[in-house]
């Protein structure tokens, strides 16, 4: 394309594409007034305030809607636009209250600038204000419309990036306000978008009420949510060390998420401030804790420690680290445990689930990772989206989804076996019976075979690949996979013939595959099914596996593994473990450790005796709760950090408080590989101290010093994870780096394979097991327990926002089912499996299929892990607690 | 909740096949619905928007921004009658009045025997023969008070 010349105010300015004046000026430094803009949605036009004067045109333009051509000469000061812009300013101010002084966004609102810097304070009309009560039908958000200056950004954003349209203009002219259809908000996610994009005070967030002004702020962070493994850069201020608030990026450009963010980002962010916060080391005499200090509880875990290994030998100690850690303090506790311990009893919470995903993609691509990045999934003609709820579980990437749907046309397949949010979104909804994912995925390859809409070029290069998986494929016909799963045999041959045929397509998974039994073989057959397709290695294509927490992927990249080291090495490599050990100066132990699950029931089993457990709460975390206490007390000694007195916190015979991620520096890497920085906004609180600084007192304490300081821990990675190889806080400045990183392109890799992909025939026999049908006569229904939007654990409890929203666990019911049982909405329902019972309200939703009860994780008081047993999945050791039998009775 | 007709859900997918877009049936099944139930409702605005499948505050938000889309139930006669600029340099606020006190409502209003509602509106296209008003379906211009007593009385 050729550069367009053009000039603004004077200055000549080359543009390299076509674009409004609006953006053009930009690049100059020049500003263009406007409301009704914004860059990430469709053009309206309808404010008049960026209004410019082009040379040679009798009446001035709207900046926002002209796009520039070559040799346009453009005013964006002139006299005459300025009467102009006074002109509009003079009708908004007609209507608008004027009551800046209590309007929180006095000080970065566009029309109080505008009218100050155009000093449009008078109007020569005579007109009522509008008086229109505040709307609190949100519980998050309060509606103020009269001083909405009509500019639909809230409608447009709801509607075209959130993809929810639950906002209206509804009447019109000075009669119009935003609205949600009658006022009732109910569809509502509270991702605050349309807060966070309406120009003036119009919206405003309820928990930020009269708390601060722009200048009140005192330290703002560049930082990444801790929740999710979306991984969403945003900003955290906060004044004399308490949050205020969360606001998102302006320029909509940054990390993964490019200034969206759902309502745990947004909105969840006050449990820093929580008064419940542990602020002094706790070491438990006779049954109660007593409050120690640092330096006698840390000689007393290592002092326990070494007792305990040197009687019982390093075996008999585990540690795991949560999904809320960052990536040097899963390093730290890993070097930790395989130095100062000598074990390689080491694991962390992306055991749930998500570590099924990577061992099965490395097995089949050879790297354990997602292969493309989150905003690529937009461009997907296709999506299979199978076993993740993305709009609840990862509202990010549920956003590039409906992009690609809502802006190209993609089709979506929703695959799940139960409630899924994203279906409205979908073309197609398949609803398999819960265990017969695999079956489901395999017959997709089978009729992908069947009607030759493979890859044949990929296959000429990869005979003996596809080949075995053909036959592997084979026995799964339409016909059988529509028994087993309980779909429509034609529905499944039109997802494959959709998926297939669209190029390119990609594949979205999560823990409706990785959580269940063979999530292992289910993860693997998915990659065969991007392999086969040719979708690997292709932008917009291949798969992406949905982490559950912020620090997931990152704990097993840099060997939070029982079998791994950093980078996946493997532990029973002679070679690697003597590469590590001469960095780490230390004879690394060669037998593979335990895995979480394991650990627990080797305590039960008392052939563990002491564990290290850093910002994972098992006690409710981990399935079967009740033998999971009970196994954990039989432990000689544990160890817990955590930020609240956590219920694992609760049974630790030492308790270290832990600092906030908005009080720590590290990294995370979210689920599409991205390693990014976390910054401080704020000092410790109480006497809370990083989790890195915390494993290294202990370590030095039994004899192994180790540099804490994140940025310091993250040259050690970039040495000993050869995947994390040329990346230090320095290369992660400015939106972070995708693994691998290459210093010559100074760039890491969005799009993984690139250059081709050969698939790995020796590793792909793991099968997708028998989904035997798990509902039966005793328990009829299946309990599908998965994360609510609104929660994700200890810290979600603690925060304001969410509860505001969602405060209490409810157990999601189909009407027909409901009916049948005699049970109406809002009734007590008792749910109950072999191992306990669950006593919660009732919620009628249609959503829900058949046969489901969904219940939400996450919350204090009703445990899912109540109903659920621990049983370990053989390959990958993941407990297989996703969707479990359980019969349901009005209470 | 309120169903459509059969006959009505039959027009609505007779007209979405006109289209490449079925946003494009939305103002079509609204008004369909309102001859069929003869107001909007949130009810029946909410089976629109499900006929057509679009949201329900999309469909609202078009029902409330055209006066022709009535939300609330109105009399056998509708008057609507502009009292934009140029109607009203032409008269349009005395002819107002003069229904106002001719019916014995305000504008908004149904008569309480239920024959007729007073209804203000935007430009109707026709500024050159203000004051202008269409009633049901009938147009009528450069309207005096005479004349609208003459229009009323037969009505
Ligand atoms: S919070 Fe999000 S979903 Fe709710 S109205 Fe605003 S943009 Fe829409
Ligand atoms: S509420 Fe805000 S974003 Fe929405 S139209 Fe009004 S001023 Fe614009
Ligand atoms: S929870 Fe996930 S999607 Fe939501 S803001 Fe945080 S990282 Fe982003
Ligand atoms: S910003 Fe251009 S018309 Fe609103
Ligand atoms: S102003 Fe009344 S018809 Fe145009």
């Amino acid at each position: 394309m050729k550069t367009i010349n053009v000039v603004i105010n004077g200055i000549p300015v080359q543009l390299e594409r076509p674009m409004n004046i609006v953006e053009a000026a930009k690049r100059v430094g020049i500003h263009v007034p406007h409301f009704c803009y914004h860059k990430e949605l469709t053009i309206y036009a309808g404010c008049r305030i960026c209004m410019v004067e082009v040379k040679g045109k009798p009446r001035p333009v709207a900046g926002c809607s002209t796009i520039m051509s070559d040799g346009m000469e453009v005013f964006t000061e002139s006299e005459k636009v300025i009467a102009a812009r006074k002109g509009v300013l003079e009708l908004q101010l007609l209507h608008h209250p004027l009551d800046c002084p209590v309007c929180d966004k006095g000080g970065e609102c566009a029309l109080q600038d505008y009218a100050f810097k155009y000093g449009a304070a008078q109007t020569r009309f005579i007109e009522n204000k509008r008086l229109i009560p505040v709307n609190y039908n949100n519980p998050l958000l309060e509606r103020n419309m009269e001083r909405c200056v009509s500019c639909k950004r809230c409608v447009r954003i709801c509607a075209e990036i959130q993809g929810d349209w639950v906002l209206s203009d509804m009447n019109r002219g000075s009669r119009v306000t935003m609205e949600s259809f009658c006022g009732d908000e109910s569809e509502c996610v509270h991702c605050g978008h349309c807060l966070s994009n309406c120009p003036v005070g119009a919206i405003q967030s309820r928990l930020y009420k009269h708390v601060g002004r722009p200048w009140y702020v005192d330290t703002e962070a560049e930082t990444i949510c801790p929740y999710c493994a979306d991984g969403c850069t945003m900003t955290l201020q906060t004044r004399e060390d308490k949050v205020l608030r969360v606001v998102s990026d302006e320029t909509y450009s940054k990390g993964a998420n490019r200034g969206s963010l759902c309502v745990r980002g947004r909105f969840g962010y006050d449990f820093p401030n929580s008064n419940e916060r542990l602020t002094t080391p706790l070491v438990k005499k006779d049954g109660y804790f007593v409050e120690s200090n640092w330096d006698e509880a840390v000689a007393h875990v290592a002092k326990r420690l070494s007792e305990i290994k040197s009687a019982a030998g390093p075996d008999a100690i585990g540690a795991v680290i949560g999904g809320r850690n960052t990536n040097e303090e899963a390093y730290l506790l890993q070097k930790f445990m395989r130095t100062a311990v000598g074990t390689n009893n080491i694991d962390n919470m992306a055991r749930m689930g998500h570590i099924n995903a990577l061992n099965a993609l490395e097995a089949a691509f050879g790297v354990a990772g997602s292969t493309n990045q989150i905003k690529d999934i937009a461009q997907a003609k296709a999506v299979l989206l199978i076993g993740n709820d993305a709009a609840t579980e990862n509202p990010i990437t549920g956003l590039a989804i409906k992009k690609a749907v809502l802006k190209g046309g993609a089709k979506l397949i929703v695959a799940d076996a139960g409630r899924n949010m994203m279906t409205k979104h979908s073309s197609q909804r398949l609803t398999y019976r819960a265990g017969s994912e695999g079956e489901l995925v395999m017959g997709l390859i089978n009729a992908v075979f069947a009607t030759n809409m493979h890859d044949a070029d990929l296959e000429a290069k990869n005979t003996s690949v596809f080949d075995k998986v053909r036959a592997k494929a084979g026995k799964y016909t339409p016909a059988y996979v529509s028994e087993k799963t309980g779909i429509p045999a034609e529905d499944i041959k039109r997802a494959a013939t959709v998926f297939a045929n669209a190029k390119p397509a990609t594949i979205v998974f999560g823990k409706g595959i990785t959580a269940t039994a063979d999530g292992f073989g289910k993860s693997l057959a998915l990659a065969d099914l991007a392999f086969i397709t040719g979708n690997v290695g292709k932008p917009g294509g291949g798969i992406n596996p949905m982490a559950s927490k912020a620090g997931e992927q990152g704990a097993c990249d840099v060997g939070a593994l029982p079998d791994r080291l950093p980078g996946y090495r493997k532990v029973s490599s002679a070679e690697d473990r003597k590469r590590l050990g001469g960095l780490w100066k230390s004879e690394l132990p060669e037998n593979p450790g335990m895995t979480v699950g394991e650990m627990v029931e080797a305590a039960g089993a008392g052939k563990l005796q002491a564990m290290y457990v850093v910002g994972a709460n098992l006690a409710y975390e981990l399935p079967d709760t009740k033998n999971t206490v009970e196994y954990l007390k039989k432990l000689k000694f544990l160890v817990v950090h955590d930020i609240f007195m956590s219920e694992t916190a609760q049974l630790a015979d030492v308790v270290f408080p832990a600092a906030t991620f908005a009080e720590k520096s590290g990294t995370f890497t979210n689920s599409e590989r991205r390693v990014q920085r976390i910054a401080p906004a704020m000092k410790l609180q109480g006497g809370a101290r990083p989790d890195g600084e915390i494993i290294a007192a202990v370590s030095a304490k039994m004899g192994r010093p180790m540099d804490w300081e994140p940025a310091v821990v993250m040259e050690k990675i970039s040495v000993s994870t050869p995947i994390y190889a040329g990346i230090t806080y320095d290369t992660l400045a400015g939106g972070g780096v995708q693994w691998p990183y290459y210093e010559e392109m100074k760039s890491g890799t969005a799009v993984l394979h690139a250059e081709g992909v050969t698939g790995r025939a020796d590793n792909t026999d793991a099968g997708v097991g028998e989904g035997a049908a798990l509902a039966g006569k005793v328990f009829p229904f299946v309990a599908d327990i998965t994360v609510s939007l609104y929660h994700s654990g200890t810290t979600t409890r603690r925060t304001r926002g969410p509860n505001m929203v969602v405060g209490k666990a409810l157990a999601g019911m189909n009407p027909s089912d409901a009916s049948g049982l005699g049970i109406a909405d809002g009734d007590t329902v008792v749910v109950r499996s072999s191992t306990g019972e669950l006593r919660l309200p009732a919620s009628i939703d249609k959503a829900v299929p058949s046969g489901v009860v969904h219940i939400p994780a996450h919350f204090a008081d009703v445990c899912a892990g109540t109903i659920t047993g621990l049983v370990l999945d053989p390959a990958g050791k993941t407990p297989v607690a996703r969707y479990w039998p359980v019969a349901v009775t009005k209470a | 909740m309120i169903k459509l007709s059969d006959k009505t859900i039959a027009a609505i997918e007779e007209n979405a096949t006109r289209y490449p877009d079925r946003n494009s049936v939305l103002m079509f099944g609204l008004w369909k619905a309102q001859e069929e139930l003869g107001h909007l409702s949130p009810e029946a605005i909410e089976a629109v928007a499900e006929a057509v499948r679009v949201p329900r505050a999309k469909a609202q938000g078009v029902a409330t921004y055209h006066s022709l889309y009535w939300k609330k139930p109105v009399g056998e006669n509708v008057i609507m009658l502009c009292t934009n600029v140029a109607c009203t340099l032409m008269g349009a606020e005395t002819i107002l009045e003069h229904i106002e006190n001719r019916l014995g409502i305000k504008e908004g209003h149904t008569t309480p025997d239920g024959k007729f509602t007073l209804q203000e509106v935007e430009c109707i296209g026709s500024c050159g023969y203000g004051p202008a008003m269409v009633i049901n379906e009938t147009f009528y211009f450069d309207l005096t008070i005479n004349k609208i007593d003459d229009i009323l009385a037969k009505l």
